[in-house]
């Protein structure tokens, strides 16, 4: 064993304090006696509702238009790659905020596509949709850098024997190159969904916070927040419960630990 | 069926691979070169897996390729079977959709390829692995599950891209067995790629040699051995071969009769039985050149004077006329230290576990 350095340990501590100690608060501050009342709470029933909608929602977009980006920028070269690659990046590096921003500037009745559309008599913005789209704007970089990886990881050279193999290029990726990225690609779901449940910023500009409509968990959160602090203390507990859920049930199976090769 | 490439070409960053030639069924041809001299672009032009810069390449009249007609058959619409260099299974199936995978590949319901792959991996002595993952495998069963997947489909073309580099020494001796007995009885266009002179003598019926991209000689390996025109040609000749037959086996080690006198080697246990004919092989620089007679651990110990010697660069090429006549690499320095020259009696010796035995 090597020993490891005491100003380490500290700091590690610390990392752990400022990753602990916000779950630490939530549960002493919980009123633990209104825990049913809080949940059973018809705003936060339609909240929860809302959100399971527009996070799976948003996580299947990602996957359907994720995956094959992620294929094409790395099995393909073409011109303004990098610049693709990081166009696709931004929404992780960027204010949610701005993202809510450029999603009505796009979409807004006003904006470059909206007006089009507004001709057609739909409208997106402040829907459920506006927020399905707000979700899966900012988490489908996640997606699909999780696949990326996942098809670099990939020796080529097994593809090209595939194909060799009498395999189509449609069936190879069927039979073997998704099989091979299985671990990723489910990872990626867990990322992507797991950011989709909890975005806030970029769905509040673009989709508003309208009750039953547009106002997922965290957006009722905030606005108990500011008449019940205890009620979203209790809210933000079903958050944190249904985050940890998912991540007990994906370990070991398909996020990648310390340990496991690829 | 015929294999025919008329200036078949591929082109990468300044190397160029161009090759002509016609290819009988019912023949092995071997494509012998060393490292780096285009083998593998070459088998990735007959596979498909590039497409050809120039030149035409034809399976039984039918194109494959024909560059100045715009015409490119996919690799997965070719009737070819590959063994790939690094066998390349697939590592999400078991052994048994390994070898079914053409099959499948080419809308064979999935009941109909697994029975036709099971046959063959009985056939090829595997199919109690049938359920494995490849990862699971011995070296010479990946190898045996990669031929299944290679013949399954019976295809025209069987391309084995270095078949046995994968392979230690005893799972060698028992591939090579299979590989012939497959070889021997797979009627399309058979092509062995390799790097090893000694695999191509023993499979081939004919070899085709390919250097720094070109084709630099082509006949049967009798013609290539006593006719050589290259240097590296040269170097297949040097190989000690000794064919013989196995006198008797005790404790691991064989005796081999030549009509020039008798080798001691190191026999795989299980591996043939006496009266078997078999091939020495020996390589020059396993081999050490002695001015008094050796007392040592080597079994083989041969006396005689010096034939000739040539010199390559820092080394130099002995050649003995002992019985039988033994050819030896040693350096510049020894030949100066020893005083090595045209006539001079001399020994030579080689440990029974340098001698490398293989079927005749």
């Amino acid at each position: 064993m090597r020993k490891t350095p005491a100003v380490f340990v500290v700091l590690a501590l610390g990392g752990i304090a400022l990753v602990g100690l916000p779950l630490v608060g939530l549960l002493t501050r919980a009123p633990w006696s209104r825990v049913w009342d809080a949940v059973s709470d018809p705003m936060a029933l339609d909240a929860l509702r809302l959100s399971a909608v527009v996070s799976i929602g948003a996580t299947a977009i990602a996957v359907v238009l994720g995956v094959p980006l992620a294929w094409v920028l790395s099995r393909t070269s073409f011109p303004g790659r990098s610049a693709v690659r990081a166009i696709v990046v931004l929404p992780l590096v960027m204010p949610p905020v701005v993202g809510g921003i450029g999603l009505l500037a796009a979409l807004g009745r006003r904006g470059v596509l909206g007006a089009r559309l507004d001709a057609l008599g739909v409208s997106i913005p402040f829907t459920t949709l506006a927020a399905v789209i707000a979700a899966a704007f900012v988490s489908f970089p996640l997606l699909v850098l999780a696949v990326e990886a996942g098809l670099s990881s990939i020796d080529q050279r097994l593809e090209r024997a595939a194909l060799a193999m009498g395999g189509s290029p449609w069936y190879v990726l069927r039979r073997l190159t998704l099989p091979l990225i299985a671990p990723q690609l489910a990872a990626g779901t867990v990322l992507t969904w797991a950011r989709a449940l909890g975005e806030f910023g970029a769905t509040i500009t673009f989709a508003g916070n309208l009750r039953g409509v547009t106002q997922t968990l965290p957006l009722a959160v905030f606005e108990q927040g500011q008449t019940d602090p205890g009620g979203a203390v209790v809210v933000s507990l079903l958050l944190v419960a249904l985050s940890l859920a998912v991540l007990i049930a994906m370990r070991g199976r398909f996020l990648p630990s310390a340990t496991a090769g690829r | 069926m015929t294999l025919e490439t008329d200036q078949l070409t591929a082109r990468r960053s300044g190397f160029e691979v161009s090759a002509t030639m016609t290819i009988e069924p019912g023949q092995t041809v071997a494509l012998l070169g060393p490292n780096g001299a285009g083998k593998s672009t070459f088998v990735a032009l007959l596979a498909g897996l590039e497409r050809p810069a120039g030149g035409r390449a034809a399976l039984d009249g039918e194109l494959l390729d024909d560059v100045t007609a715009g015409l490119h058959v996919a690799a997965h619409e070719r009737p070819i079977g590959v063994v790939f260099q690094d066998l390349l299974l697939f590592p999400n199936l078991s052994s048994l959709e390994n070898a079914a995978f053409p099959l499948r590949a080419r809308g064979i319901p999935a009941r109909e390829a697994r029975g036709r792959a099971t046959v063959l991996l009985e056939r090829l002595g595997v199919a109690h692995k049938s359920s494995s993952p490849p990862s699971t495998l011995s070296g010479g069963e990946a190898q045996r599950v990669a031929l299944a997947r290679a013949l399954v489909h019976e295809p025209r073309l069987l391309l084995l891209d270095e078949p046995m580099s994968a392979l230690d020494l005893p799972a060698r001796v028992a591939t090579r067995e299979i590989l012939r007995r497959e070889l021997a009885s797979f009627d399309g266009v058979r092509v062995v790629v390799t790097h090893d002179p000694v695999e191509a003598m023993i499979l081939a019926d004919r070899i085709v040699v390919l250097e720094g991209g070109r084709i630099t000689q082509t006949g049967t390996p009798e013609e290539i051995r006593t006719a050589p025109r290259t240097n590296y040609v040269a170097q297949l000749v040097g190989t000690n071969l000794f064919r013989g037959t196995l006198a008797r086996i005790d404790a691991g080690a064989g005796t081999i009769s030549t009509p020039q006198g008798d080798i001691v080697g190191a026999v795989p246990s299980g591996w043939r039985s006496s009266g078997d004919a078999v091939v020495a092989v020996v390589r020059p620089s396993d081999v050490a050149v002695h001015t008094t007679r050796p007392t040592g651990s080597a079994r083989n110990v041969l006396h005689g004077p010096i034939s000739s010697i040539s010199i390559e660069a820092e080394r130099a090429r002995i050649r003995v006329a002992s019985s039988p006549p033994v050819l030896a690499d040693v350096t510049l320095a020894s030949v100066e230290r020893l005083g090595l020259r045209d006539g001079l009696e001399v020994w030579v010796s080689f440990k029974a576990v340098e001698v490398e035995f293989v079927d005749a």
